[in-house]
């Protein structure tokens, strides 16, 4: 859970000068970002500009990515992600993250989403699992479906319900901060506006970065949009503004499908 | 106007198709208001008729527009500027209709007046608040096609020119009423021809208003000098 008394100003994520390299080729040019609590944050931009590559560096995902290097300061709550004190296991539970393709392991359902709790040993006993599990089905939308067949393969589960079972495996940990990397990319309208209503819901809980090349997607979830384009950050503010009035021709060129 | 296209040319075909109806609405509220003018200024009565009869081509090419204006925020959702300038067609062409509804009104106010023939002179200053209101009618439109804010923001300033022209004009015209009861009718059509004409002013500058939106996505502060309406 949260503190409450929390500062409004107080950045939940600071990133200072984020480069990132993948051998020679430098894919991330000085980032500068800072995300509030509680609120949807999207990245939008090209394909290629880096959107993936900066949300990785939020859960030090890119750590498993041979020759890459990132270089910057990452500070979540005010700590340093890249300290050498810092659990990296003990990171990645604080931040979930849910890819394009929805991927549980081919495992029953119930096992998909006790396994973060198993692994990070966040609750005691039996019962607490199961609760856990409960809650965590019930808090993605999909505990109406699936509560008869927990013991199913997650793989049985369709595309949509899939994504929904791995959004309730990240929440399953408590993370403060939920990283989303295109999910809905592989759903159809239905089951998109089912994910968007759930990640309505999470923001209250959680601190959402959100990567999409939908742009109504973005100006329908996210409070704060970022416009990365070629490993730069060109335009940062509130998504409503962006997409009304966009200060720089090349977010205007990119998000209204022109030429630039 | 914006040189960038977009990579889907339907989208920039719509638009422009949008803003050529625009382009027609205006030339023809233009063509209504300057035809009335006209033919009240030689109290000519042949044409009212016609001019009151094209007034139905206005409401039918506003319908269209509007028509347009769905499909297009269905098909393509456009955002940022794409999504002013849908927003913006869409208020303008409900401008230019009712810009043509005063129009018609004055035709028909000017036919019966003229038929009466009976009132001693036109005052002077009906035609000149006219003309003073086409022009301020014609150059929004120029500006709206150019996207100039600069001339929008000119217009805009000058609409407490109309407001003192029509005072003027309407203490004249109580005046006389005063001394020549027996025209009270015939003054009265022509108090409400020069309301008339003061709204079609005060719609040219709400165009105006929409330019500036349409170009800087705010609407300008409004600090604009107002004149002191003292009717009495
Ligand atoms: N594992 C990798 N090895 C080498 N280069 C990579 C790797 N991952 C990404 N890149 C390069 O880094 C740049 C940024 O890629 P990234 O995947 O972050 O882009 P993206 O904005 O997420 O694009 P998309 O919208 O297509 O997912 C690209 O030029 C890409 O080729
Ligand atoms: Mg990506």
């Amino acid at each position: 859970m949260r503190e409450n008394g929390k500062m409004k100003n107080d950045y939940k994520v600071k990133t200072e000068n984020i480069t990132v390299d993948y051998g020679e080729k430098r894919a991330l040019h000085g980032i500068n970002l800072n995300i509030s609590s509680n609120e949807v944050t999207s990245l939008i931009g090209p394909s290629g500009c880096g959107k993936s590559t900066f949300i990785r560096c939020i859960n030090r995902m890119n750590d498993l990515i041979d020759g890459c290097k990132v270089n910057g300061k990452i500070l979540i709550d005010n700590e340093d992600i890249n300290n050498q004190n810092m659990d990296v296991v003990e990171l990645r539970a604080k931040v979930g993250m849910v890819f394009q393709k929805p991927n549980p392991f081919p495992k029953s359902i119930f096992d998909n989403v006790a396994y973060g709790p198993r692994i990070h040993g966040t609750v005691k006993n039996k019962e607490e699992l199961e609760n856990m599990v409960r809650k965590s089905l019930k808090r993605a939308g999909l505990w109406n479906e699936v509560h008869d067949r927990l013991d199913a393969s997650g793989l049985s589960l369709s595309g949509g319900q899939q994504q929904r079972l791995c959004i309730a495996r990240a929440i399953a940990v408590n993370p403060d901060i939920l990283l989303m990397d295109e999910p809905c990319s592989a759903l159809d309208p239905i089951a998109t506006a089912v994910i968007e209503e759930l990640i309505n819901e999470l923001k209250e809980r959680y601190t959402i970065m959100i990567v999409t090349h939908s742009m109504q997607q973005a100006a329908r979830l996210s409070q704060k949009t970022a416009y990365f384009h070629l490993g730069e950050m060109i335009e940062f503010g509130d998504t409503s503004s962006i997409f009304t009035n966009p200060k720089h021709e090349m977010t205007e060129a990119y998000i209204s499908g022109k030429i630039g | 106007m914006k040189t960038n296209n977009h990579i889907n040319t339907g989208f920039d075909e719509d638009l422009k198709s949008l803003n050529n109806n625009i382009a027609k609405l205006g030339g023809l509220a233009e063509t209504q208001l300057y035809e009335t003018m006209q033919s009240l200024a030689d109290k000519n009565v042949y044409k009212f008729n016609k001019i009151i009869n094209r007034d139905k081509k206005l409401d039918a090419l506003e319908d269209e527009i509007n028509k347009k204006v769905v499909e297009f925020l269905a098909i393509w959702s456009p955002i940022a500027s794409d999504l002013r300038n849908v927003l913006v067609a869409h208020k303008i062409s409900s401008i230019l209709e009712r810009i043509g509804d005063y129009s018609k009104n004055i035709s028909r106010r000017s036919l019966i007046i003229i038929e009466d023939n009976n009132f001693s002179t036109l005052p002077v200053n009906i035609i000149g608040l006219g003309e003073h209101v086409q022009k301020l009618l014609h150059n929004v439109l120029d500006a709206y096609m150019e996207r100039d804010v600069d001339l929008a923001m000119e217009i805009w300033s000058q609409d407490i020119d109309i407001d003192r022209l029509y005072l003027s004009l309407f203490k004249e015209l109580t005046t006389i009423m005063h001394d020549n009861p027996e025209e009270i009718k015939d003054l009265t059509h022509m108090v409400f021809i020069s309301k008339n004409l003061e709204r079609i002013g005060d719609h040219a500058t709400a165009i105006a208003k929409q330019i500036y939106f349409l170009v800087n996505g705010s609407m300008p502060p409004d600090h604009r000098p107002k004149a002191d309406f003292n009717i009495d």
